[in-house]
């Protein structure tokens, strides 16, 4: 008992917890992970910023289902695996994030509607899989089917190592890093950076730590194996002390690192350098330092910022260019930093957000940053990875419009042509913003020969260049024709420019742009005039000689490469040289791909928690779906001065196992009273129908009666237990954003979904997951706001099975009046997840929808403005009384009457209901903004008054009354037409109901 | 002599088998009520009264008659009713048919279904005959009650059975015991109807030149469990040649189901035109609940 108190407390907490308000966008695990902030200017550019903070909470969210997975979330790392060509923009990434709070890490991948749990809390002594306060993390590129996760496992002063199956969806703990090969082992560490260093493999990474409290920076190489589930590490050492100078830090809490390679060409060919820059987040000294971090592993410092007073720096990220983008906690703001190459400085550059705030531009206690990487396809439509940093692009423009010259046109002194043998440079001075137009003239012929325009271009020195291959011989001249955009200075100005001679003495060369199988082809030379002393290259060496040659392409699957060739010759008049460039891109395509990995019968594998844990909750749970219950019970909350109290609760454990498979199960007549501590004070009560459809799919219907409170806000709140048995540690979670379904799933159980179709009217549905730590039911600081308020709870864990998963949903606040509200539940369970999807998706919606409901969302429900009465369709589980309902459940409110039951299987499904049941239930409405004393009688045809039916107040909203076919005496009536009268603030209507014999 | 005990035995086992249904049902709401104009007029009294007008509310009207009658009521409650009958006699007796229809209309038009249909029929049968030098007439009809709720189909027998006496100075006593049966079946237990034993009493006579009539339907709370309803009318006419006219008003009450047996009550009137051997009348009830219902019957007599 006293667990199921603390169980619906935590309900109520969940209310405490639900969204401010209800975001229309589909839930993608993406958009949890990165708050994205844009603005457009003139639809030219984007500016973006992502933060990851704990808003997280705020953007889990749908239509009517509020997901809340996360106690608080420190940081997130992600690798874009799917890039929008047309977009230009990630489609789909794999992201890690970390929960101090409840001490876990949560993986997802978004697009796929993927999410899942990882660990939960615990010491180094308890084994892997238990986290305890993790803070950074960061994410590998993907490598085949795995990513590779680091995390900062803060109070147990590691880095736990994580491989993440992309498609196999299976975690493996590769290891943990504890620097303790330094002689210090790490202590608090507060993020850790992933380095690819160049080679772009797991073999050799490098891995960054911000050692916090050791006030230094550790420094690992490893090798990755995710396939086999192992890892080697070797320790590099550590840069930094404590300390205010330059090479010092003061408890580090961020780091990023920035490994890029420049590419030298030299006379013997090219030299590529490979620099590392180390970016920290010098938390206590309030600054950002960077750091170059050599190939032999020593670490320079290279630049600070000044210290900001009050500043607390902790999360860091950089982008392409290298400015750096830091979360900065204290001031509840985000700083941007850039670094010019030689310069000692990191120089503020921009400052995001103010105050504290959820509101979109400013930022609320952030603890980590990231950019958006952005992507876009070259000409040959290979994808280009960068990140471009969209806040400086946009300041650069702004600077650019910061000052117009006024000048008049083009400098005719500046005009300067620069010919070679055989094409010409023409450069000449623009003054001023305006238009111009590059002639150049064949001076024997006085015919424009080539010409190049510009409209609308800033003032400055401008360059045209002119290939002149396959002009002939002899004298050019050229003209600039310019005006100026300004004022009355637009009249057409020409000014002449030097004239010049040409000689064009051309070589072409002739060679496969593309090739794709293996064979011999063909390289040839052509020259505008005679010429010897034919040479090919190849890549800079020497490959052939003759006009014409050839090249073979050897059969290598899979390979890509690009020859250059370069053909020179001499003109036989002269002796002048002349040569052409092409290139040849070799690609074999390889053989089809092997299949992925198939997943291992138990996927996670690896070292797994320590003997006690999992593997002895495995045996003991029993791995079978029939352990899945409607879960401890639900409970009323109404809002009141001091808060959200729960006044009545209900336990529904195994109520539903003493029931038969029957149906229909009317309430009234067979429905289970619950537990009621206090019936004739709080007026209520409790009772469920269970419809068991087929095996593994069940129909719930849950009614719970309260008191009439009009002025109260009121919610119910159902705890649901999916007990799959196996792994309670880190099973499967997620929401289906098609069907709604609220799934979890065991890689050796199988998975339950639930779905929710039928809420009262203007009641919004949250689901949250819990942990059973009893720390877990902080109210979310995003929800302050809304009209929830908290409940404290405490005491002792409610099961003492760390991690196990359960689902809270909270459902309110119900209309004002409400005596009764039902909750259709439906619970689905199937082998896999993927199963379980085919089921939902294959359900006929007769099925899924059990109880006559309609699946609107509330969102298209329409406003009510009048009285009305009407027939509502049969609803065999229902019992006698007056039950909120949505409008769209009640045809003759939802509809035209003549096209009320929409679809033909629908009126068909209606048509053998009312054949069977009859016409036994009315539906009234109160307009929404009223709240008035409805009256409903029943008369015979003779006009004889059968039974009072409904006389109480009600708030605005659609109701749905059932007779129990019983007179005002109790006896049942005699089949036939009974006339229902409803009377409301002057409104009078009449129906009719059918009695069957 | 040997009719007379057989109507005695008839309406004894008939009260008997009333008295023995079931209780655990309210009765059934089948139209047994009086359909003519003139009868509703007179806030459905009229055990007292003589002609095939009042046969559904004692058999032993009938005693005499020959015609025919068609009526037709419209309601409020989107009910439509339909009678036709005819009465042919002679010395042997009368024999009466008539048959009746309630119509429900698209009953479940709200629910977007507009083929499905409640309708209520009846099929009756009766003969009269008097006695005793013609001051006692007595009656008995039999009826097939058939009703189609939304394609639930349900069907019984009635009877009726009534006596009717002159005891002089314009008085006339009548006693009737209606729709008496098993009631209809189903699948929650046989539905009684409304059997009641009905009582009454009427005075026809002149003042002045206008024929006065008044008819007065007493209330029996018997073991039938049947509420106690009261009605009671008044008739004014005249001749003017070969035309009679008349306007009538009546009251009726109505005892509801509620736990203290509230009352209701309608008024109602009404007219009657007859030229020779036609006749129309009308009528009107100003119900509480559903307000007015309008009446109109044609009959011919031969």
């Amino acid at each position: 008992m006293k667990r199921l108190v603390y169980s619906l407390l935590a309900v109520a907490t969940l209310l405490a917890a639900s969204p401010a308000q209800v975001l229309s966008q589909t839930f993608v695990a993406t958009q949890a992970v990165h708050e994205v902030k844009c603005r457009s200017f003139l639809g030219i550019y984007d500016q973006c910023v992502t933060i990851e903070t704990d808003r997280l909470h705020s953007t889990f969210t749908r239509n009517r289902l509020g997901y809340y997975l996360f106690g608080r979330t420190w940081a997130s790392a992600s690798h874009c695996t799917r890039v929008d060509p047309a977009e230009q923009k990630c489609a789909q990434s794999v992201f890690v994030s970390t929960d101090p709070e409840w001490n876990r890490v949560t993986w997802g991948q978004s697009a796929n509607n993927f999410l899942r749990v990882l660990g939960t809390g615990g010491t180094v002594a308890e084994g892997p899989w238990h986290f305890l306060g993790p803070l950074g993390a960061d994410i590998s590129r993907r490598e085949g089917e795995w990513h590779v996760a680091f995390v900062a496992d803060s109070r147990n002063n590691r880095i736990v190592v994580l491989a993440l199956g992309y498609s196999c969806r299976c975690a493996r703990w590769l290891g943990t890093l504890d620097g303790a090969e330094s002689g210090t082992p790490l202590r608090n560490p507060h993020d850790v950076a992933w380095d690819h260093v160049d080679t772009w493999s797991l073999a050799d990474d490098r891995v960054f730590i911000a050692d916090t409290e050791n006030d230094r920076v550790v420094v690992y190489q490893v090798n990755l194996n995710p396939v086999a589930g192992t890892m080697t590490k070797a320790y590099l050492g550590t840069f930094g002390s404590r300390g205010q100078g330059p090479n010092q830090f003061s408890g580090p809490q961020g780091l990023t690192v920035r490994s890029f390679s420049t590419v030298f060409q030299v006379p013997w060919g090219t030299v590529t350098l490979l620099s590392t820059h180390v970016y920290v987040s010098d938390t206590d000294n309030h600054r950002v330092a960077m750091w170059t971090y050599e190939t032999d592993n020593t670490a320079t410092p290279a630049a600070q910022s000044a210290p900001i007073a009050g500043a607390e720096f902790v999360g860091i990220t950089h982008d392409y260019y290298g400015d750096v983008v830091v979360a900065d906690r204290a001031r509840d703001v985000l700083m941007k930093f850039e670094h010019y190459n030689g310069e000692a400085t990191l120089a503020p550059l921009k400052t995001y957000g103010a105050t504290p705030s959820w509101s979109t531009g400013n930022f609320n206690h952030p603890t980590d940053a990231a950019v958006i990487p952005h992507h876009w396809q070259d000409s040959t439509g290979h994808l280009i990875h960068e990140a471009l940093p969209y806040v400086q692009t946009v300041e650069q423009w702004t600077a650019a419009t910061g000052g117009q010259l006024h000048h008049l046109g083009v400098d005719a002194d500046e005009l300067a042509a620069t010919p070679g043998q055989c094409d010409a440079t023409l450069t000449f001075l623009l003054t001023a913003y305006g238009d111009y137009t590059v002639r150049v003239v064949n001076y024997g012929t006085a015919t424009v020969v080539a010409s190049w325009a510009g409209t609308g271009v800033g003032s400055g020195r401008k360059s045209e260049y002119w290939n002149a291959s396959g002009s002939p011989a002899g004298l050019y001249t050229w003209f600039v024709d310019h005006r100026n955009a300004y004022g009355d200075e637009t009249q057409w100005r020409t000014s002449p420019g030097p004239s010049f001679n040409l000689n064009c003495f051309t070589v072409t060369a002739s060679v496969p742009d593309y090739v794709s199988a293996s064979g011999t082809y063909a390289l040839s030379g052509s020259s505008n005039q005679p010429a010897d002393s034919w040479t090919w290259e190849r890549d800079g060496s020497p490959w052939s000689s003759g006009q014409n040659s050839s090249v073979y392409i050897p059969d290598d699957p899979g390979a890509t490469y690009t020859i250059n060739w370069r053909l020179s010759a001499r003109r036989t008049s002269d002796g002048l040289w002349d040569s052409d460039t092409r290139s040849t891109y070799v690609s074999i395509p390889s053989p089809p791909p092997p299949p992925p990995p198939e997943c291992p019968p138990y996927c996670d594998e690896g070292p797994l928690p320590s003997a006690g844990t999992t593997r002895v909750l495995a045996q003991e749970a029993t791995p079978t779906r029939r352990n899945h219950h409607l879960g401890s019970g639900a409970w009323i909350g109404e809002r009141s001065a001091n808060g959200i109290e729960v006044v009545q609760l209900y336990s529904f454990v195994g109520q539903h196992e003493r029931r038969g498979a029957t149906w229909p199960n009317p309430l009234a007549s067979d429905g289970d009273l619950l537990e009621e501590p206090d019936r004739a004070k709080m007026g209520a009560r409790a009772a469920f129908a269970h419809r068991s459809l087929a095996p593994g799919l069940d129909a719930y219907r849950i009614r719970v009666g309260t008191r009439r409170s009009p002025g109260s806000e009121r919610y119910i709140g159902l705890a649901l237990d999916p007990e799959l048995g196996a792994r309670p540690s880190d099973d499967l979670l997620g929401i289906d954003a098609e069907s709604g379904l609220i799934w979890v799933a065991d890689p050796e159980s199988g998975a339950i979904g639930y779905l929710v179709p039928e809420v009262p009217l203007g009641a919004r549905v949250a689901v949250r997951q819990f942990s059973t730590r009893k720390d877990a039911w902080r109210p979310d600081p995003v929800t302050d706001s809304a009209a929830y308020a908290e409940i404290s709870a405490g005491g002792d864990a409610l099961t003492g099975k760390p991690g196990d998963v359960r689902l809270l949903v909270a459902i309110g606040p119900l209309p004002s009046g409400t005596r009764s509200a039902e909750v259709g539940l439906v619970m689905l369970t199937a082998p896999s997840l993927a199963a379980l999807r085919e089921r939902v998706a294959g359900a006929p919606r007769s099925v899924l929808n059990l109880f006559a409901t309609d699946t609107t969302p509330l969102a298209g429900t329409p406003a009510i403005t009048r009285f009305r009465l009407t027939q509502a369709p049969p609803d065999p589980t229902a019992s006698e009384g007056v039950q909120v309902v949505s409008p769209a459940l009640i045809p003759a409110l939802s509809a035209p009457s003549d096209s009320a039951g929409s679809g033909n299987g629908d009126r068909s499904t209606l048509r053998d209901a009312v054949r069977r049941y009859g016409i036994t239930a009315l539906a009234f409405t109160v307009p929404d903004t009223a709240q008035a004393n409805v009256r409903i009688r029943l008369y015979d045809p003779s006009g004889r008054l059968v039974r009072t039916l409904v006389e109480d107040t009600y708030g605005g909203g659609a109701y749905r009354v059932q007779w129990d076919l019983k007179d005002q005496r109790g006896r049942r009536v005699a089949p036939g037409v009974y006339v229902a009268i409803m009377e409301a603030q002057g409104f009078r209507a009449m129906s009719r109901l059918v009695v069957l014999p | 002599m040997r009719r007379l005990r057989t109507l005695g035995l008839a309406l004894v086992g008939a009260c008997s088998a009333a008295a023995a249904a079931p209780a655990q049902r309210t009765e059934s709401n089948f139209p047994l009520e009086p359909l003519h104009a003139w009868p509703v007029a007179l806030g459905g009294a009229g055990v007292a009264l003589r002609g095939a007008e009042f046969s559904l509310i004692n058999p032993a009207a009938l005693a005499g008659t020959h015609g025919a009658e068609l009526s037709h009521r419209a309601s409020p409650i989107g009910a439509r009713e339909y009678a036709i009958s005819v009465a042919v006699g002679g010395h042997w007796g009368t024999i009466h048919m008539a048959a009746r229809r309630r119509d429900w209309g698209e009953i479940a038009a709200d629910l977007g279904l507009s083929d499905l249909t409640v309708g209520e029929q009846s099929l009756s049968l009766a003969y009269a005959g008097r006695a005793i030098h013609n001051r006692l007439g007595f009656g008995v009809s039999f009826a097939r009650l058939d009703a189609n709720y939304l394609d639930a189909r349900t069907a019984t027998w009635a009877m009726d059975a009534g006596v009717q006496g002159v005891v002089g100075r314009g008085f006339s006593l009548g006693l009737a015991l209606l729709h008496a049966g098993r009631g209809f079946s189903g699948d929650s237990g046989p539905a009684p109807l409304p059997a009641r034993l009905r009582p009454g009493v009427a005075w026809q006579g002149k003042v002045r030149s206008l024929r006065v009539a008044t008819a007065l339907d007493l209330p029996v709370r018997s073991a039938l469990d049947a509420p106690p309803d009261v009605h009671a009318g008044l008739e004014v006419g005249g001749t003017w040649g070969p035309a009679k006219a008349a306007v009538r008003t009546g009251y009726r009450s109505l005892v509801n189901r509620d736990a203290g047996g509230s009352r209701q009550g309608a008024w109602a009137l009404g007219g009657g035109l007859n030229v020779r051997r036609i006749a129309v009348d009308i009528a009107y009830t100003f119900g509480v609940v559903f307000g007015d219902e309008r009446f109109v019957s044609l009959s011919i007599r031969w």
